[in-house]
């Protein structure tokens, strides 16, 4: 079990996931993007922080650089709408990797336990 | 001649004809439907008393008692004043009761299958009863549809029974039959079933018919037909295909709809069209030579049936996730028949329905399921969040639509659109409005397609969307068919409009960019970091800018070729301003980080966007500030680092002098010596040295007095670049024959003429984005300049691709020119452009 934090804009999409997640055994906490503040968060305190690529207000690869930048260590990002590029741009920003979703449990529960052993 | 018929030797015989008589009885029937005439009736009362004469023979007392008063029906429907339309409806539901109790040839009559109550019906019709009668008889239909499914039922398992067990080739052409039979039970129940009332299961009938007519696809194949003649169909699927279909139709398919009472009218008659369609499948078969992909396409659409059973068998609201398979398989259909209307073809490419089926089937309803039961959702919060959902992506949308009619429609909504339809299927899902969620699945994929394939996507389809929402904000459920309605109409628009816009090819494609891009762009995503921690290095400035112009110089190529035309701006102008710090002595001076940090910033901002699939912001205010400081006086030379050449000549020249300082110091060495013979030889040589050393000084000099063309191309370039960001316009220089060599001064000379051309066909000449769309001209514009040697002079035609400039515009320029003895002509070539001459002599 480990401690996600969790940034989108999409009320129901953030439901889904933090359903998901926490049907895995990890405790998740969301934020949109609007009331984010990432000084105020703990990057000790998140094993992972999932950031939703297509935001309202922003994208998540500068919401995934900010968290980077203020010492978040593993940074990812979740797209529900994926293409082969996401996971070479996520590269080239020196991120963790891409979180594809909707998928099933096994393959999440898989992408998050490599995440883990980055 | 008689025969005497046993139950050895003459039963099979007298059942194939009592099957071909019930076939023929309701393919007459169906012919009578569809255009009443008394001829049909007179062939249906014909077969019918045969039949009955038959079923004599038989033994089967009840079959008789059955078509007789079939064949009286048709009798009295002859008459005048007969109800036809209650009658007919009779005569179908009678036929198929024939047919169904027929279609076995193993188990001989299955005399059950004569419902007592249709029976009884048709003796009343017969009686001629009154209003009363019609009455009661509306209320026994009801009663009576569900056992009519059963017969149905018991009808197609048997039939199936006898198709896994004779699969040798002697009995192909009785399987084949008995495949026709079933066929005919379905498409008479959806004739029957007019006048009734169902709810939305429609799309289950759709699949039992296309399955159906896939299993009639497999059996032709034993058949020795003229489909097996087309196409040669692997072994497996005759087999496979038979078992499956039908297993899947006893075990599968009837069971929930028998279970369900409640008939709808509306969802009868989309039985008929459904049936109609699975005809119009069995044409193709037929008539087509293409089979293959139709094959697939119905193995495609088992698959998913199969898949999709598994996963829902509880809900009969998985029957609608269905549709889009089966709108895709039926537009591929028709595209084969219809050559000409390609349009109603959606996706021609069955692998990927293929796999977009198994990737939904495999990745949300598994999920889906699996985590239902661990928890339940609160479904009054999914409720209010999809409603939440919906307002906000509405507001965005409006939004957008507001900007986009304002701007322009070149840089349309992918970004938005995704995220949009990606949020409001995320919504549909969460409150399980899996039609409403398969639909915008479906929009996602047209939306797919159109970029893919770089369709401008038209005002229709934003227009569109506001729409789909709206109809989706209704609360109402009972509303489904209305909604569905709703969709398809909108689907059909859209379909109308990619079609009209297809051959505009004017999009972007974030996709290719972000492949373009992130090869090898990690240098400028990072600069913005790294300048804020190292900005106080100037040895750090002058690396990071030699790199950072070789990847500008990349990205501003590859994002103009892809139409991104934000980012090309601002990664030229950046470009720019970072030859102008290489050529700077004192970078100190210069606050770097203040000039370049925005420009980066947004620019790393801008490729993130672009490759999260959102639209790029406007970057003319920050171009505008980098073209300012580049316009404070900053020298025109090449940057150190590109000064190599100038560089080693001056090193070259500075060695020939101190060659030459050193040959003197020799003289006046040997200045005593004059005298001396021996040295006379060595006096001489060192002349000699000095002479040939003057006269590489010389040519070295000479050289010096020349520059190339290519030199003041990057002023000229960033001057044009100037303009039209301040102008509004895109515009882009080429130059030729820019390695040709001038005497300095004429080409400083030339400067300000050339400069004030420039700015005029800028201005005057080129016209704004709008009008050139209007006029077909590509949304770029051209100012090529040629140069040329004219004698000891420099010859330079400009040429644009834009509208006829005044003569009064050019006339200051003439003068200017003709004060240091230069020469400006105009000439306007209609629908090419305007070609300008200028002449400088030396």
């Amino acid at each position: 079990m480990c401690t996600l934090l969790l940034v989108d804009d999409s009320p129901t999409q953030s439901c889904y996931l933090e359903f998901v997640l926490s049907s895995l055994g990890h405790e998740v906490h969301t934020q949109d993007s609007a009331n984010l503040q990432p000084e105020e968060l703990k990057p000790m305190a998140f094993d992972i922080a999932l950031v939703s690529l297509l935001l309202a207000n922003s994208n998540g690869f500068e919401i995934g650089l900010r968290l980077q930048n203020l010492g978040f260590e593993r940074v990812a990002i979740v797209t529900m709408s994926p293409r082969s590029t996401d996971v070479q741009w996520t590269k080239a920003l020196g991120l963790l990797g891409v979180l594809d979703a909707p998928n099933s449990l096994v393959n999440i529960r898989h992408q998050l336990q490599k995440m883990l052993q980055c | 001649m008689t025969h005497i018929l046993t139950e050895e030797n003459a039963l099979p015989v007298l059942l194939r004809q009592l099957q071909k008589l019930a076939v023929d009885i309701c393919t007459e029937l169906e012919q009578y439907l569809q255009k009443p005439s008394k001829h049909h009736l007179i062939v249906l009362r014909a077969k019918s008393q045969r039949l009955c004469c038959l079923s004599a023979f038989a033994g089967n007392k009840r079959l008789k008692a059955f078509c007789k008063q079939f064949a009286r029906c048709c009798e009295l429907l002859m008459q005048p004043e007969a109800d036809e339309k209650a009658a007919s409806k009779l005569l179908m539901k009678a036929g198929l009761i024939l047919a169904a109790s027929l279609s076995h040839p193993a188990y001989g009559l299955q005399v059950q299958y004569l419902a007592e109550e249709i029976f009884d019906l048709l003796r009343a019709f017969r009686g001629g009863n009154s209003d009363d009668s019609i009455e009661v008889q509306n209320i026994k239909i009801r009663a009576v549809a569900k056992q009519f499914w059963r017969c149905l039922h018991r009808a197609a398992a048997k039939a199936l029974g006898s198709m896994r067990k004779d699969l040798e080739p002697s009995v192909a052409r009785e399987m084949s039959a008995q495949t026709r039979v079933v066929l005919l039970c379905f498409e008479r129940f959806a004739n029957y079933s007019l006048g009734k009332t169902w709810d939305d299961n429609t799309l289950a009938i759709k699949l039992l018919t296309v399955e159906a007519v896939s299993a009639r696809l497999a059996s032709s194949k034993g058949n020795s037909g003229e489909i097996s003649k087309l196409t040669p169909l692997p072994m497996y699927w005759h087999k496979s295909a038979t078992d499956d279909v039908f297993l899947l139709i006893q075990q599968r398919l009837f069971s929930p709809l028998l279970a369900n009472d409640s008939l709808d009218v509306q969802f009868l008659s989309k039985i008929e069209r459904a049936v109609q369609e699975a005809l119009l499948v069995c044409q193709i078969l037929e008539a087509n030579n293409n089979l293959r992909q139709l094959v697939h396409f119905l193995q495609v659409t088992r698959r998913y049936v199969r898949r999709l059973q598994c996963c829902s068998a509880k809900s009969p609201k998985a029957f609608l996730l269905s549709l889009q398979c089966l709108i895709a398989t039926y537009s591929f259909a028709r595209a084969l028949i219809y050559p000409d209307k390609s349009f109603l073809c959606l996706s021609t490419n069955p692998f990927a329905l293929e796999k977009q089926c198994e990737t939904f089937i495999r990745a949300n309803y598994e999920q889906y399921n699996e985590a239902r039961k661990e928890r339940v959702f609160d479904e009054g919060i999914c409720q209010d969040a999809f409603y939440k959902e919906i307002c906000a992506i509405k507001i965005t949308l409006a939004d957008y639509v507001r900007r986009v009619k304002n701007q322009n429609e070149k840089l349309l909504a992918e970004s938005l659109v995704f995220w949009i339809l990606h949020r409001f299927k995320v919504a549909a899902f969460c409150v399980e409005d899996y039609a409403l969620f398969e639909t915008v699945w479906w929009v996602q994929r047209i939306y797919g397609l159109a970029i893919e394939q770089k369709v401008l996507l038209c005002k229709q389809f934003l227009a569109l969307l506001p729409e789909l929402i709206s109809i989706a904000q209704e609360p109402s459920r009972t509303e489904k068919q209305h909604r569905h309605d709703c969709f398809s109409h909108a689907f059909e628009k859209l379909e109308l409009s990619l079609l009209f816009r297809s051959s505009m090819s004017n999009f972007v494609s974030s996709e290719s960019l972000a492949n373009f891009l992130s090869e090898n762009i990690k240098e400028l995503i990072t600069y913005p970091d790294q300048l804020r921690s190292m900005h106080a290095a100037a040895r750090f400035q002058v690396d990071a800018s030699r790199r950072c112009i070789v990847e500008l110089n990349m990205l501003s190529a590859g994002a103009r070729d892809l139409n991104v035309d934000r980012v090309a701006d601002l990664s030229e102008a950046l470009e720019q301003t970072h030859s102008a710090l290489c050529a700077i002595p004192d970078l100190a001076n210069v606050d770097v980080p203040t000039l370049l940090g925005p420009g980066h910033q947004l620019l790393r901002e801008s490729l993130n966007r672009a490759a999260a699939r959102q639209q790029v912001e406007d970057v003319r205010g920050v171009v505008a500030g980098l073209y300012a400081f580049l316009e404070r006086g900053l020298p025109v030379v090449a940057p150190k680092w590109r000064r190599r050449g100038l560089r080693q000549r001056s090193r070259k020249l500075v060695a020939h002098l101190q060659s030459n300082v050193g040959t003197v110091e020799t003289l006046l060495q040997t200045k005593g010596l004059r005298s001396g013979e021996g040295k006379h030889a060595h006096l001489e040589h060192l002349i000699i040295e000095q002479r040939s050393l003057l006269q590489q000084l010389q040519e070295e000099l000479d050289e010096a007095r020349l520059v190339r063309f290519v030199r003041v191309r990057s002023r000229l370039q960033r001057f044009v670049a100037r303009q039209a960001n301040a102008l509004a316009k895109q515009v882009r220089l080429q130059l030729h024959n820019e390695s040709l060599q001038f005497k300095r001064e004429i080409v400083a000379s030339l400067m300000v003429p050339l400069q004030q051309v420039l700015r005029i066909i800028l201005e005057q000449g080129i016209e704004d984005e709008s009008i050139r769309r209007l006029r077909l001209k590509p949304k770029i514009a051209v100012i090529s300049m040629q140069i040329r040697q004219q004698k000891a002079g420099i010859c330079v035609d400009v040429s644009d691709d834009g509208q006829e400039i005044a003569l009064v515009a050019i006339e200051p320029v003439q003068h200017l020119l003709h004060a240091i003895g230069g020469e400006l002509t105009i000439k306007y070539v209609p629908l090419q452009g305007n070609r300008l001459k200028v002449v400088l002599a030396s």
